[in-house]
């Protein structure tokens, strides 16, 4: 220990600005971990903890594995044997606005919005309501669990449950109350179908559960009112259960006998499952990508640790002949990569609990758009992460200092002793390293083989790891090619250039480090680019072909209520009707569970879709033969990801969990669709009414006749909804604008990520250079002495920095368009089931090339400088 | 003059350092080189020996094969009886730590630490007390006559005041054989005097055998034993003339 603290932390201390650059590498690589862990657990806890707090005391469910089941079967739930308490529950999420619903407080809150009349409205907040029969909530204390009072005297709480009994009322928490300041006897409105229903607030919840599930953005109403404002009569969502724990297994099981096919007991626990379930390959890939600043900063330790095993060779020299053993060499350097890993993710965990406040809005916005999963604004820190954290930042430090201490390990002791001994490390098998990288590569194509013929999606990750290693390993090649290659230009700008050039030939081991780390970032920045560009061209391509209408309507709210929305047959009806519309079709939709997994059942009208569509078939199948077939013969199309999960083709038979039962329809098509990776069923209007018994309509599309003007028609329906019902009539272009904007901001949290990366890498460049400059100094010092000037000298720093980002750019250019391939056709489909068509930008490449060239120009400023000026002066007096 | 085998000290201990039919070879180029071709020499205990020699005669590659940092291709070499190709690299690194004390012409005191924690390194090398070793290194610094600079980083002493330094270091730890390699050699003359002194009272007061490499004439004499070498080979063995 003394020697450690004698030898190596006295070094680190002595060297701060290079001790610093390292740990804040390791520290940014830990953060971008940490926070995107953070960030999305955080969203996927707020999810668990809201499914907790509306369970209470349920120990089993009885839920519908579609949309909502009949209450009918409610009595016979609660009389089966072992069933101690059964609650009925209707739960609907909603937008929902303080105040009533008149037509001025409407007008008044749109024109503080400054929003669309028809789609503002105020409507900022969306509840989640929660439908219960004030009789029979007692046994499940979900409303006043915390309550000393509720707990002594459970006819409390039935009391003022009592009060919801009364027509459209309800209850909100006190959270929700104090940011809407509300309080009992005032009113709150919420949107139905688009239609505000204003309900008088009757009761302030106090639960503690309540207030910090989804923000407490958490209210209750009386059973039959959920029903009644959000059309589910003789519907209900769940039955929620308390049931002797003992014998939960045998009352499942005998429940789930007595149930229909759509109907599911589940833990409550459940649903957080498959959500997360859901989510599985979003936060996966999220992950996997943090994982790259992780990678770049082992290089960084890495270099940081060669180097000064470089620059100390003679000092291990003097300690191995003063009697230092290898292994306590060994172990001296690995202490210091311990503690530059020690401190790096300390910092790394305060850093990454800052990024994840911002990364939260990212990751939930996402997974609400793309999952529908509740907003949470409070960051949890979850113990597992954070050592998952500090584990990464130990462990990458120290492996990557492995190499560099068995190369001080076996440092000669005789090195110090025989004048004029080389000092530098024996020179880079470069043929071998080579060699090594391609037969990684060669690997990285085997599993990417392996991968999508196996469908072993987690494969992907491991190709691109072996890419990445592979075009590494050819770092010292490319440095050297680069050398050579830029040579003549080099000559051409004068010999200080010529000089940094050559400096990098010389220190290719500790160049090719850094070329290494600048190929990674730049690698994974082009195949973001390729991956996200061909991404978004194709799903602009289909929203261009499928979504054909011209004007798309829906209630405000819908996104929030899905399910619970429904319009009049007579608007329906009104619009088909109107001046210029040619057609008109209709949506309505239900998530499912199929094979334990989320999917979407989906009924749109096929015949408008056949007539005016434009749905592309994987096997390039005629749209129209293939939709008047499931016409026809009540069969579906499904989505590509849907297939892809599913391993469903053409032609087979696929089993809904229909409201009418378990019910076999064929697979007459499979088409390509970008919405949601967790797939879609899609049925002729008519089949869905007939399987789900359901024949409302949740959304439109308004296809107009040739010359019609859009807003003229979009007013005219407008105008039919009157001023009450709040809708959204959005003209094909806007909708599409809105697609690609949903689509941007999913990739926003991926260019922070892989600026990040960019951003360890350039400490790499500067860390280098730094320790190069120092090394050098005798040779800057002579070059000074024979009257090379400041500038020249500067000037020979910067060519050396420019060709670093020069090789870096054009190997990562290379790597790039290989993790490109890998990206959409190996890791993508794997994980999605989309294909995606890929395209190639050239701009790509010089723009990444510039930026890198440009960047490592600028980190090579300070360490030009420092050669220019105090360096050149301290070799000059020591010579 | 002809090569001459001296010996002395205790006649039941084994010399101090023993090479018997020594070779080694370099290769420089595409020429094989013998740096040393069939030395024999044996140095007894507590003897001070200079060895003596232009530059290329083996005098270093003699030193580092003492010091186990280099091998032999063929014969033996012996410390205090230990033959050293029986050791491995841990053992013979254990060797240097406990039984030799090394200085260099360029002196090689680690930058980042004080006069005394480059002095007290020995000790800590082989898990010592961190306080007994300083005390040890204070109580050499001041036998050298450098306990003023006990504190200072080395780049501000001087050259003599460094290898002073550097003796202190090779001693600090009771060695039994002492090797230097032209310690003289960076060194005015009347620093290069002291510490050739130095060498020889410490060696004596501490019961260390110095074996010492030098291109002077003037340093050698100071030494009890003077051998002589060219191309690889011991050409003279003489016990030195009193200066």
């Amino acid at each position: 220990m003394v020697l450690f603290r004698w030898l190596m932390l006295r070094r680190l201390t002595r060297e701060p600005g290079r001790t610093l650059l390292t740990v804040l590498g390791v520290a940014l690589g830990v953060a971008v971990f940490v926070a995107i862990r953070l960030a999305s657990g955080s969203a996927l806890a707020g999810f668990s903890d809201t499914v907790d707090a509306v369970a209470g005391r349920a120990n089993l469910q009885v839920q519908s594995r579609s949309d909502g089941f009949d209450e009918r079967l409610y009595p016979r739930i609660r009389q089966m044997p072992g069933v101690l308490a059964a609650a009925p529950v209707v739960q609907v999420s909603a937008l929902a606005r303080a105040g009533g619903a008149s037509r001025a407080a409407v007008a008044a809150a749109a024109a503080a919005d400054g929003a669309d009349g028809a789609a503002g409205g105020g409507y900022h907040e969306t509840l989640l309501i929660l439908g219960l029969d004030p009789l029979v909530e007692a046994p499940f204390v979900r409303l006043d669990r915390d309550d000393a009072r509720a707990a002594s005297d459970p006819g409390a709480v039935k009391g003022a449950m009592q009060l919801l009994a009364q027509p459209r009322t309800i209850a909100i928490t006190r959270t929700l109350a104090n940011r809407m300041r509300l309080g009992a006897g005032d009113t709150l409105s919420v949107l139905a179908s688009g239609l505000p229903v204003p309900l008088a607030v009757v009761q302030v919840l106090e639960a503690q559960d309540l207030q910090q599930a989804m923000g407490g953005s958490i209210a209750v109403v009386d059973l039959a009112t959920a029903q009644e404002v959000f059309q589910k009569a003789g519907r209900l969502d769940r039955v929620d259960l308390r049931v002797d724990p003992k014998r939960r297994d045998s009352v499942r099981a005998a429940l789930q006998a007595m149930l229909p096919g759509d109907v599911a007991v589940d833990l409550p626990q459940g649903r957080t499952k498959q959500v997360e379930n859901m989510v599985r390959a979003f936060s996966l890939n999220l992950t996997a990508l943090s994982f790259i600043a992780v990678f770049v900063a082992t290089f960084l330790v890495f270099n940081t640790l060669a180097m000064a095993v470089v620059r100390q060779r003679r000092d291990i020299g003097v300690l191995r002949a003063l009697g230092l053993t290898r292994s306590q060499v060994a172990r001296l350097w690995l202490g210091e990569a311990l503690a530059i890993g020690v401190a790096g993710s300390a910092l790394g965990l305060l850093l990454g609990w800052v990024l994840a406040q911002g990364a939260l809005g990212a990751v939930g916005r996402t997974l609400h758009d793309l999952y529908l999963i509740e907003h949470t604004d409070h960051l949890r820190l979850d113990a597992a992460t954070l050592m998952g954290g500090a584990a990464i930042g130990i462990l990458a430090s120290l492996v990557s200092a492995l190499l560099p201490a068995l190369e001080a390990a076996h440092t000669p002791p005789g090195a110090t002793l025989r004048q004029g001994a080389l000092i530098e490390a024996q020179p880079l098998p470069i043929a071998r390293l080579g060699f090594t990288g391609i037969g990684a590569l060669a690997l990285a194509a085997l599993l990417a083989w392996w991968t999508t013929s196996t469908r072993q999606a987690l494969g992907g990750f491991a190709c691109a790891f072996f890419v990445l290693a592979g075009f590494s390993l050819l770092a010292p090649f490319a440095t050297l090619a680069a050398e050579r290659v830029t040579r003549p230009l080099a000559r051409a700008m004068g010999i200080e250039v010529t000089l940094g050039a050559r400096a990098l030939r010389e220190t290719v081991a500790r160049a090719s480090t850094v070329v290494a780390a600048l190929m990674v970032a730049v690698g994974m920045l082009v195949a973001l680019t390729v991956m996200v560009g061909s991404f978004r061209r194709t799903v602009d391509t289909w929203i261009t072909q499928s979504l054909r209408g011209d004007i798309y309507i829906e209630p405000a709210g819908h996104r929030a209520s899905a399910g619970a929305t429904a319009l009049p047959p007579e608007l329906i009806a009104a619009a088909t009707k109107l001046p210029g519309v040619a057609a008109v079709d209709t949506y309505r939709g239900t998530p499912i569970r199929y094979e334990d997994a989320l999917a979407f059942v989906v009924g749109v009208d096929f015949t408008v879709q056949r007539d005016r569509g434009h749905l592309a078939f994987l096997d390039g199948a005629d749209g129209a033969a293939v939709l008047s077939r499931a016409i026809r013969d009540g069969g579906v199309i499904v989505t590509e990801s849907f297939a892809h999960r599913h391993r469903v083709k053409p032609g087979d038979q696929i089993e809904l969990p229909a409201a009418i039962g378990p019910t076999k329809v064929r697979v007459e098509g499979v088409f390509y669709d970008y919405s949601t990776d967790a797939g879609a069923v899609l049925m002729d209007a008519r089949t869905f009414a007939r399987l789900w018994k359901d024949d409302r309509v949740e959304s439109l599309a308004l296809y107009l006749r040739p010359g019609a003007s859009v807003d003229s028609v979009r007013s005219a329906f407008l105008a039919l909804c009157g001023p009450e019902r709040l809708m959204n009539a959005t003209p094909n272009k806007a909708l599409r604008q809105r697609v690609l904007t949903v689509f941007d901001q999913t990739f926003q949290i991926t260019w922070a990520l892989q600026g990040i990366a960019v951003m360890v890498a350039v400490l790499g460049v500067i860390s280098t250079l730094t320790a190069l400059v120092l090394q050098r100094g005798r040779e800057i010092g002579v070059l000074r002495g024979s009257g090379a000037t400041r500038g020249q000298i500067r000037r020979m720093v910067l060519a050396e920095s420019g060709l670093l980002g020069l090789t870096g750019a054009a190997l990562g250019c290379v790597a790039g368009l290989v993790l490109s391939l890998v990206l959409v056709q190996v890791i993508n489909k794997q994980f999605f089931g989309w294909t995606v068509r890929f395209t190639l930008d050239p701009w790509i490449f010089l723009q990444a090339t510039a930026l890198m060239i440009v960047t490592s120009l600028l980190a090579g400023l300070a360490p030009a400088n420092l050669a220019a000026t105090k360096v050149a002066a301290q070799a000059m007096r020591a010579e | 003059m002809s090569a001459e085998r001296r010996t002395s000290g205790t006649p039941a201990a084994p010399p101090a350092l023993e090479l018997r039919s020594v070779t080694r070879e370099f290769l420089l180029g595409s020429e094989l080189v013998k740096a040393l071709d069939t030395v024999s020499l044996s140095i007894a205990q507590g003897e001070f020996t200079a060895i003596v020699g232009r530059s290329g005669s083996g005098k270093s590659t003699l030193l580092n094969l003492a010091a186990g940092i280099d091998v032999a291709d063929s014969g033996q070499v012996f410390v205090a009886g230990r033959e050293l190709s029986r050791l491995d690299d841990d053992a013979l690194t254990i060797q240097r730590r406990e039984r030799i004390g090394m200085v260099y012409q360029f002196f090689h005191l680690l930058p980042t630490l004080t006069v005394r924690e480059n002095v007290a390194l020995p000790l800590l090398l082989g898990r010592g007390d961190e306080r007994k070793a300083l005390a040890r290194a204070t109580k050499l610094l001041e036998e050298v006559g450098l306990s003023h600079r006990a504190t200072a980083r080395p780049h501000t002493l001087s050259g003599g005041e460094m290898q002073r330094a550097a003796v202190a270091r090779a001693l600090v730890h009771a060695p039994a054989l002492v090797l230097a390699d032209e310690p003289t050699g960076n060194l005015d003359s009347r620093a290069a005097a002291q510490i050739v002194e130095l060498l020889a009272s410490l060696g004596a007061r501490h019961g260390a055998t110095v074996v010492m490499v030098t291109h002077s004439r003037e340093a050698a004499q100071v030494a009890q034993r003077i051998v002589e070498m060219s191309d690889g080979r011991v050409i003279a063995d003489t016990a030195a003339t009193p200066a």
